[in-house]
């Protein structure tokens, strides 16, 4: 089985997040942090799973983004894809999710994959339209918020997808398919130390995201903000005791204590 | 742009189950209403099913005109079926706004509607303004961190509206509006429908409870759920409850996860220890009475919609609350 995982490298949005001044981007400096989008390392760890439990499968590795996305790839080799292939775009210019699910969809329609997986959505832009969009290029089925997947006879493969309240629906999808992933009980795995200096070894294969098509954006970012308040949250001032203190009386005064 | 004026319809697909509408298909009408508001026009609402009666109904209750794309073997939602018939649809009723859920079915189908339509596709869309004749769509990134405001640059868009963005508020309806039905083309052919899991119903705890003290990834360790527990025994109706990647770890059964895709509660008071407040989150707790955040980033987003905070790391702190309790007793 050939498998393909998107992967998204994203400014860590657990660090202390600033706007620029053009109002339209965050501001990027030496100090900022990338990591692999959470939801894409449980798309790999799901690919590594399968390809355990099938005994053999090819994985490759893709991303889109400017020259710095070679390191989320070669963390993806260190936790066992075989393969890394980075879609260039130039630095500052953020590809909007059709250029990004474009170019994605004319990397993989010659190579044949017979899964494609990517996260459920990306920590930065949360819109989780990449992968459906990706299987639209392709004409391929696609089920997103997937939590399980096992192989099946004939085929197909079963999915397990999570709908509101925590339900969950089984699917039999006939392969070549794509399936987003979201997270669940099993823990992507860390990269081991071997994999990850052969992985800092290895060639990236390089593609421009012109060769997929010419850039035309589709949406665009007028102005960012910080969340508004929705309610008025007064801050608890003092020691620790002294803000427990407050916080018990306040609670006496709701009459649940 | 004047093209944004032009007094186009606007479309919404009807999300259903088990032949109940649900609550999200009204939510868009309140969406597609406002739009028709801000740039007129009329509204088109599609609903995919074998059942007459529940686009009658929904025709009746909003007063939008609803068409019937009737799938006799689609008992149950179809994802190729949408793919196919709701672009062909929408095309030739010209519609330049398309509101669809941002649910777990409607962000599935969404893109792949707007990749046929050749129209951008803005998920998870939180409210809409006018400026400059344009439509800016407001959407939660980074966790909740920020919000973006968007614009589409293509002749239709596609949008997904966050669930609880835009309340219905049930307005009287002048006149019903018209039913009318086709049929679908189109049968499901690559993805079959094998069932349904059995489901961990949310635990009753939590919707009997009149304070649910919640434990988020700030908790940082399985042991610290113990503290939290024991504050939540400290009231007489307490329970305990999580965020997603708190039942992700296994840490607490996914019956206790608080948000969108675990259950809704309105206690009369919500504690959310090392909780940051994504966007998925706060829908779970939103409409509780008195919301505590207790979470040691001053900057995390929980704040914004908590009533009182506490600016500390959450195990310490409720180490202090409780042995503050404990004295007074």
């Amino acid at each position: 089985m050939n498998i393909l995982v998107c992967i998204k490298q994203i400014i860590d949005p657990d660090a202390k997040l600033r706007i620029a001044e053009s109002e339209q981007a965050l501001v990027v400096d030496e100090r900022t942090e990338y990591r692999v989008s959470e939801y894409d390392l449980y798309a790999l760890e799901m690919a590594l799973l399968l390809r355990e439990a099938l005994g053999e499968a090819k994985i490759d590795t893709v991303s889109v983004g400017p020259p710095r996305i070679g390191q989320a790839l070669r963390r993806a080799m260190g936790m066992g894809a075989d393969r890394g292939c980075r879609i260039l775009s130039h630095e500052g210019a953020d590809p909007d999710p059709f250029a990004i699910g474009r170019a994605i969809a004319g990397f993989a329609r010659p190579r044949k994959y017979d899964l494609i997986l990517a996260g459920v959505q990306s920590e930065d832009t949360m819109q989780g339209v990449v992968g459906p969009m990706i299987a639209a290029g392709l004409e391929l089925p696609c089920a997103t918020g997937v939590i399980t997947v096992s192989p099946m006879k004939g085929g197909e493969i079963e999915a397990s997808r999570e709908l509101e309240g925590g339900r969950r629906e089984r699917l039999a999808i006939q392969l070549p398919a794509v399936l987003t992933i979201q997270s669940g009980p099993t823990k992507p795995r860390y990269p081991s130390l071997s994999r990850m200096l052969q992985a800092n070894r290895a060639d990236l294969a390089s593609f421009a995201i012109e060769d997929f098509g010419p850039a035309v954006e589709r949406q665009t970012t007028i102005c960012m903000t910080y969340p508004q308040p929705l309610r008025a949250c007064r801050m608890l001032e003092g020691s620790p005791a002294e803000k427990a203190g407050k916080l018990r009386q306040i609670l006496l005064e709701r009459d649940v204590l | 742009m004047d093209m944004d004026r032009a007094p186009y319809p606007v479309g919404l697909v009807v999300e259903h189950e088990g032949g109940k509408i649900r609550p999200i298909s009204y939510e868009l009408a309140a969406a597609a209403k406002y739009i028709t508001e801000l740039l007129g026009g009329n509204i088109i609402a599609w609903a995919i099913g074998p059942d007459r009666s529940l686009a009658e109904a929904f025709a009746a209750q909003t007063g939008i005109d609803t068409i019937l794309i009737m799938a006799p073997d689609s008992q149950t939602y179809a994802a190729e079926v949408y793919l196919a018939e709701l672009p062909r649809q929408m095309l030739a009723h010209g519609v330049r706004w398309i509101c669809i859920g941002h649910t777990a079915r409607g962000a599935e189908f969404a893109p792949g509607v707007a990749v046929a339509l050749e129209a951008a596709c803005l998920a998870a869309v939180q409210s809409v303004m006018l400026e400059n004749g344009r439509l800016i769509f407001r959407r939660a990134t980074h966790n909740g961190k920020i919000f973006s405001h968007d614009a589409s640059s293509t002749e239709r868009t596609v949008i997904t509206i966050q669930p609880g963005a835009f309340p219905w508020t049930s307005p009287p309806v002048a006149a019903t509006g018209a039913y009318s039905s086709i049929v679908a083309e189109q049968h499901p052919r690559l993805i079959r429908h094998l069932g349904y899991e059995p489901v961990d119903e949310p635990d009753r705890g939590l919707e009997a409870a009149e304070v649910i003290v919640a434990a988020g990834r700030g908790i940082g360790r399985r042991e610290n759920l113990a503290l939290v527990q024991k504050l939540a025994e400290v009231f007489p109706k307490g329970a305990v409850g999580g965020s997603r990647p708190v039942c992700d770890a296994g840490w607490l059964p996914y019956r206790r996860q608080v948000g969108q895709t675990g259950a809704t509660v309105r206690p009369k008071v919500y504690i959310a220890c090392g909780i940051s407040g994504s966007p998925q989150h706060l829908y779970g707790m939103k409409e509780s009475g008195l919301i505590v955040a207790i979470n040691k980033d001053p900057e995390a987003p929980i704040f914004k919609s908590a009533d009182i905070g506490v600016a500390e790391d959450a195990v310490d702190f409720v180490k202090a609350l409780l042995s503050e309790i404990e004295v007074n007793r």
